[in-house]
């Protein structure tokens, strides 16, 4: 912030400015794009987990009237390449858009009808015959691992998609010292993000200029360009990729799909417009999950509870094919699993396995709700076994605050933190010692309450562009234009991608601030690559801290340029200049001031050229972070399992989070409310589920637990704020924070509420069916 | 899905054992089936029209008759795919004699599904199955039944569902 200037909107609770339109009905999505001669897509689905095609007859949908084309994978074959994968893997598979020869999940595309429209389009479908020859289905990752386990993909023998093993300082001397070795397994099941508004694309070709507009519900329109342009082998200046508004992308929007392919491949072949949209239950069939991690965790301990180093084996589920991040999640897990304790020594194997499921890849919080489900597992488990405080013992193996800026063993480096605070104050919000009184005594009347604690960490602000894969498009880095109309009115171009993250209204605050205006002077514009200069886009938490950045550099640019002008025509110098209620006044004394309006019309109107400076107001920052940003917090929570019935009922729910400085408190709030809300799902109701022959039995959303409001608590919200060294802003990010403290929570209060029987751990979602059998097995035994 | 269960018919082995051996009456019996034809020895044919929860479509597949003993035993081999998804497994009969004017029918069987009709049914695919099973047996009934007495049994959808019911009714107030 500019000396002297007082912060009007930055850290106040600003409504969202996206709002009116969306609530209104007046936002523009994927599917309210109507072009004319407009085609359907509608692809065909395998509903084989595993099945050869022997040949597929699409004569008779062909033929039928207002069918304009049916493709299937041979009419693909050679002309378009295999989909991408960014992250590392020694084991790719070939991933056609459309299958050829195998199906290898339920739900991979096998032809693709356009027509008039949707309905004639799936009547088309009807008329396909398939003949397929079922293979055997292996679903179990670990089953998977056996040798005489079915192979998925031939030319790799077996199943293992990529083995990597991680060590760092002396983990085999920690095994060797310490008092014991807590052991345990701990399964992060399979999740579908879910999104309110599914993914879809509408692509235009324009023949005569050979240009390419594609629309696509996304969350990096400028990446989906790039790995567009390879995938059609088209140049980049002559594709224009659009994200109208995206109704959620919670990370399974960044990516490359195959119908974004096809539906941009179609448009181009048909030389029309070809929409698709895909439904509910393609959406939890085919797009990308979340989490299908399998992890064995070795702890080695003293008796006191300090914990020496920690040693994981992971098995990672990656489903049939690799999409574009699917091998980097898991990484994610292994580097951040030590949370935010002192752990001087770490290992971690990862074994990523093909399974007859569709891919997972980056769901909110992308490995890390993963490794704080091992940090704070495993801090449980030592209290369990050392019979001490389970507060007390997060507490003790805290990284102190003086260790920061602390290098931690997988080598990641915390910026800035200070652990202690946000465990007292959700301690205190709780009144710790007095619910562990009730608790207590509730036991002696079968009444079974327990208490949950998380201290999260996290990695946010992705980042440090030699931290993304080598190969992928796009990096680390993130870009904003600035741009004063000549009624000084501001637009903004920004590279990220928001879906739901709220920078139309973060960012336009701290640009009022900075140049003091009104925030409606300032208009956010994003996700169009004929507009915006070229960005990474919105995921990792990175918006506000890289993206944020990004537009500080091209704000100051701007306040540089126009302060040139405003120093001739006040004939002050310019470091004594300040931004202030639409003028540009002297710090000093802010009467003596000019207009804003007034150097504007200098520039633009150009009538007395200041040497040296061009006419125009518009200036660009791109901005390539130092480091990552690392959020913290407490959550704590008091829940009451119904020993009868199983039932969990929450008591009470508190966060603390620390995500550095606040731009919008109102906008950190939601994120943190739904963030929450997803990792409640995860410890109590959701779960994909395949069958044994790889039929998904979660394919609607009468069959996927996606919560409902009853079905959760009321959050009480608090936050301590240590500021990010990294970014001139101070902020850390917080758009997955909720997500990757609550499921650990959660668990953490369901198990001490079972102490009482024994029960030591049970796999998520801890659904009433399964807390009740648990006790029931507790109480014969 | 597994399927298992018994069922008395009224009717002494070799009735039971001619019925289940005649597709021509069969075919009249199970719901839903639109068309059964004779493909070979112990191989049958046909369509059949099923709606489960909100996946309704027509159905086309094979029924293999093997390791046939007369007049107890056969296994059934099916393969059948419709638009709405697949059906493949296999199953047991067995008819076991209950004095001289009844039979036990025992079957057992586990039946692979896929497509959306597991996709959107699984939660129902149990009770629908077991809702078709009763229907044919109380269609069986009533023909058996019919037969005993020299008289021919209507049989259709409508009524074989009433039948259904009508058993269902009786087996609550057997039970109480």
């Amino acid at each position: 912030m500019a000396a002297g200037i007082v912060p009007k909107f930055v850290g106040s609770r600003v409504k969202r400015r996206e709002d009116p339109r969306l609530i209104s009905g007046n936002g523009t999505y994927v599917d309210d794009i109507k072009l004319p001669g407009m085609l359907a897509a509608v692809m065909l689905r395998s509903p084989y987990g595993h099945a050869k095609i022997n040949s597929i007859d699409v004569e008779a949908a062909k033929k039928l009237p207002g069918v304009v084309a049916v493709l299937t994978g041979e009419d693909i074959r050679g002309k378009l390449p295999t989909l991408i994968t960014a992250a590392p893997a020694q084991n790719v598979p070939y991933h056609p858009a459309l299958a050829q020869d195998r199906v290898r999940f339920v739900g991979e595309a096998v032809a693709v009808a356009v027509a008039i429209d949707q309905y004639t389009a799936q009547d088309a479908l009807d008329l396909i015959e398939v003949d397929y020859d079922p293979l055997p289905v292996i679903t179990d990752p670990e089953k998977a691992l056996e040798a005489d386990a079915p192979v998925i993909h031939e030319q790799f023998g077996n199943n293992i998609s990529t083995r990597a093993e991680v060590k760092s300082g002396e983990i085999d001397r920690a095994m060797r010292e310490a008092d014991r070795i807590i052991k345990f397994r701990l399964v992060n099941q399979r999740l579908a993000p879910v999104p309110m508004e599914p993914r879809g694309a509408v692509a235009q070709w324009n023949p005569g200029s050979e240009y390419l507009t594609l629309w696509s519900s996304t969350q990096g329109p400028h990446l989906l360009r790039s790995y567009l342009a390879e995938v059609l082998k088209l140049p980049e200046h002559r594709m224009r990729v659009i994200a109208p508004e995206v109704g959620g992308g919670f990370g399974c929007k960044l990516n490359v799909y195959a119908e974004e392919v096809m539906t941009a491949y179609l448009a181009m072949l048909l030389n029309k417009p070809v929409k698709w949209i895909e439904r509910r239950r393609e959406n939890l069939a085919t797009t990308t999950h979340g989490r299908d991690l399998i992890t064995y965790i070795e702890a080695p301990v003293k008796n006191d509870g300090t914990i020496l180093g920690l040693k994981a084996r992971f098995i990672c589920d990656m489903g049939a094919y690799l999409q574009l991040l699917t091998p980097m999640v898991p990484g994610f897990a292994g580097m951040m699993m030590t949370g935010c304790y002192k752990v001087p020594a770490m290992a971690f194997e990862q074994l990523m396995v093909f399974t007859n499921k569709m891919a997972p890849d980056a769901y909110r919080g992308a490995g890390r709700p993963e490794a704080c489900f091992i940090a704070e597992r495993t801090m449980d488990m030592i209290a369990l076994e050392l019979n001490l405080d389970p507060a007390e013992i997060r507490r003790k193996n805290f990284i102190p605050k003086e260790a920061f800026p602390a290098q931690i063993a997988s080598g990641l480096i915390y910026d800035s933190g200070d652990y202690e605070p946000a465990l007292d104050l959700a301690l205190k919000h709780i009144d710790y010692p007095k619910v562990r009184a009730e608790q207590a005594e509730g036991r002696k009347h079968g009444r079974y309450i327990g208490i949950g604690i998380c201290s999260y960490v996290e990695i946010c602000g992705i980042g440090p562009s030699p931290m993304l894969p080598p190969s992928m498009k796009g990096g680390g880095w993130e870009s904003a234009t600035i741009r004063m109309e000549p009624d000084s009115k501001v637009t903004v171009l920004t590279g990220v991608s928001p879906h739901g993250q709220g920078q139309e209204t973060s960012f336009a605050q701290l640009v009022a601030d900075e140049l003091g205006i009104g925030i409606d002077d300032v208009t956010v514009v994003h996700g169009d690559t004929a507009i915006v200069q070229y960005g990474t886009g919105t995921f990792g938490s990175r918006g506000t801290s890289v993206g944020g950045a990004a537009l500080m550099m091209a704000v100051q640019k701007l306040q540089a340029k126009m302060k040139k002008i405003a120093s001739t025509m006040m004939e002050v110098p310019p470091d004594q200049l300040t931004f202030n209620n639409g003028t540009i006044a002297m710090a000093s004394d802010l009467t003596k001031s000019i207009p804003l309006q007034r150097v504007v019309d200098a520039s633009y109107g150009h009538k007395h050229p200041i040497p040296g400076i061009e006419p125009g107001l518009n200036e660009a920052g791109f901005y390539e972070p130092t480091a990552c940003t690392f959020p913290f917090g407490t959550h704590a929570c008091v829940v009451e399992v119904d020993a009868d019935t199983g039932v969990v009922k929450f008591l009470r729910y508190v966060a603390v989070d620390d995500c550095g400085r606040i731009i919008n408190p109102l906008l950190v709030e939601g994120q943190v409310h739904g963030g929450i809300a997803q990792g409640i799902a995860q410890a109590l109701y959701e779960e994909v589920i395949y069958d044994e022959n790889g039929q998904l039995l979660t394919a609607t959303l009468m069959d996927y637990a996606v919560p409902k409001a009853e079905m959760l608590p009321h959050y009480e919200l608090d936050s301590t704020v240590t500021p990010s060294p990294i970014n001139p802003l101070g902020v850390k990010g917080v758009g997955e924070a909720g997500t990757i403290g609550s499921t650990p929570c959660v668990v953490s209060g369901v198990l001490d509420a079972l102490k009482p029987f024994g029960i030591k751990n049970l796999d998520m979602p801890l659904k009433p069916e399964k807390i009740w059998r648990a006790i029931q097995a507790a109480r014969k035994a | 899905m597994k399927l298992q269960g018994e069922q008395i018919l009224p009717g002494n082995r070799d009735r039971v054992w001619a019925l289940f051996n005649d597709p021509e009456r069969l075919s009249r019996l199970v719901p839903g089936l639109e068309k059964l034809e004779i493909l070979g020895p112990n191989e049958f044919g046909g369509t059949m029209n099923v709606g489960i929860a909100a996946v309704k479509g027509v159905y086309t597949g094979k029924l293999k008759l093997e390791d046939i003993k007369a007049p107890e035993h056969y296994k059934m081999v099916v393969d059948g795919k419709g638009k709405q998804g697949f059906m493949r497994g296999s199953g047991t009969l067995d008819l076991v004699a209950k004095g001289s004017t009844e039979t036990i029918v025992k079957y057992a069987g586990d039946v692979q599904l896929g497509g959306p009709i597991v996709q959107v049914g699984q939660r129902v695919i149990d009770s629908a199955a077991k809702m078709l099973m009763g229907q044919f047996f109380a269609a069986a009934g009533a023909e058996l039944k019919a037969e005993a007495a020299g008289t021919v049994a209507r049989q259709g959808v409508t009524i074989n569902f009433f039948r259904w019911i009508m058993n269902l009714i009786r087996g609550l107030f057997r039970r109480s």
